[in-house]
């Protein structure tokens, strides 16, 4: 029997292991003040197809987002769907849950499917629930992009994706999300 | 009574629509959003300067966001200019979005547009006006900045009439013009965003002027307006426009409209 529990933590664990908790997604909007404007953001977002609930502050453009399924996101479709509003991603907040994730600076880290580049960070281990937020292009100001460019020398910054000096030639055009915890 | 019935009807039909940013005597830099249809109603009155008589215009429109650098808008005009209230013609317009800039509650844009028109309506004026009145083409750029709450707008445009129908455009008159614009916009209330139900009241200042080319003709309009904007979807918009400058012969150089807009976001799905 005790044998039988040491598998099945064992089993349930790696499964979690595998897998992101996104509890919520904190999105804001740049460039709109009006409600017609803000209305229109939260429609888009809205009809992302994992996106379950959008609450939106019309007073900052920001929407707190929860999902349908806690571990399947795709930050690149919010964005998505804030720029075919007319309008763009000022910042993106995620607030996820980790379970031993070793996170090192400037490195690259594979977690439940998906790649996160990790800029000006302490090394560390995390475990529990982290405020992680977006630097990539079109996630941030065109002025917060540039002066985040020193926290790496990796290209793969500029792309958003996977490039020659990061990994394996397969995996090059890999997207990458390029992250850092909130301070 | 018919015709009133028709105007009538016109007022109430209020499933109309919401482009973006917002001005009501001219289009915004800003493009409506992608995959939203929107409808328009406008209501234009003005005196026939010569007669006293009152001329009414009902310009229905259909805008389509087809992504989010690109819209296209139909057009139909109808008029009572010609003492029966008829269907005249009808336009397209379309814009295409090229800079922009955005920051938290600010932004600069860009964008080009361009409109062909028909008309079938006899001519009475110099004015070169392809909404509503001329045959032509109009071609232009508007650049647009928001900055929190109040809205700068400018655009520059070539305006070129050609036949309207049986009547040609009487060759010792300019066929095109210069018109420029000017618009400035403010969000009066709420003084707190809490909620997408809140009504919004907007006030605009906007200037409009025409030069007719090769001609020292032209004027210069003034047009303040009052905007409300029901439940984030829904706009109403009251406005006066009046000339204020200018030497050009026009049917009516003061004009009153009643603008009502709605908007479908999100009207069809991506494959």
């Amino acid at each position: 029997m005790k044998k039988i529990l040491t598998v099945a933590v064992i089993a349930i664990t790696t499964a979690f292991q595998s897998f992101a908790q996104v509890k919520n997604i904190e999105l804001q909007a740049a460039g709109l003040t009006c409600s017609i404007c803000s209305k229109a953001v939260y429609k888009a977002i809205s009809a992302v197809p994992f996106v379950k609930e959008v609450k939106a502050n019309i007073k900052t453009s920001s929407y707190t987002i929860s999902l349908k399924d806690e571990n399947i996101f795709d930050f690149d479709a919010l964005k998505k769907a804030v720029v075919g509003a007319g309008f763009s991603v000022a910042k993106l907040t995620a607030n996820i849950s980790f379970i031993n994730a070793v996170i090192e600076n400037d490195t690259h880290l594979k977690y439940f499917g998906k790649t996160f580049h990790f800029m000006n960070v302490k090394s560390q281990t995390l475990n529990g629930d982290y405020a992680i937020t977006m630097l990539d292009k079109n996630f941030v100001t065109n002025k917060e992009f540039k002066t985040n460019s020193k926290f790496t020398k990796m290209k793969c910054y500029e792309s958003g994706t996977m490039e020659s000096c990061c990994t394996k030639p397969n995996k090059i055009g890999e997207r990458i999300y390029h992250i850092t915890l909130k301070s | 009574m018919r015709k009133f019935l028709i105007i009538t009807a016109s007022f109430f039909l209020v499933k109309i629509t919401v482009a973006q940013e917002l001005f009501v005597f001219t289009e915004p830099a800003s493009n409506m959003p992608a995959k939203s249809v929107g409808v328009r109603l406008m209501n234009m009155l003005g005196t026939e300067g010569s007669n006293n008589k009152m001329n009414y215009h009902l310009m229905p429109e259909i805008m389509v966001g087809i992504n989010n650098k690109f819209m296209f808008h139909a057009q139909g005009f109808l008029s009572n200019v010609n003492n029966s209230f008829v269907a005249e013609g009808g336009a397209i317009y379309a814009k295409y979005r090229f800079i922009s800039k955005d920051e938290v509650h600010q932004h600069f844009r860009m964008a080009a547009f361009g409109r062909a028109s028909y008309n079938n309506a006899l001519l009475h004026q110099e004015e070169i006006e392809t909404m509503g009145h001329n045959s032509g083409f109009e071609g232009g750029i508007i650049a647009t900045q928001l900055l929190h709450k109040v809205a700068l707008s400018s655009s520059i445009s070539l305006e070129k009439a050609v036949f309207n129908n049986v009547e040609v455009k009487p060759t010792t008159q300019p066929n095109s013009a210069i018109n420029y614009t000017f618009s400035v916009g403010k969000l009066m209330l709420p003084k707190e965003y809490i909620s997408y139900k809140q009504t919004n009241i907007n006030l605009m200042l906007e200037f409009l002027g025409q030069k007719l080319v090769g001609s020292n003709k032209n004027y210069l309009d003034i047009a303040p307006s009052i905007q409300f904007i029901i439940n984030s979807t829904a706009r109403v918009d009251l406005g006066y426009r009046t000339q204020i400058l200018g030497n050009i012969d026009r049917t009516s150089s003061t004009t009153y409209i009643i603008k009502l807009e709605y908007n479908f976001f999100d009207a069809w799905k991506s494959k």
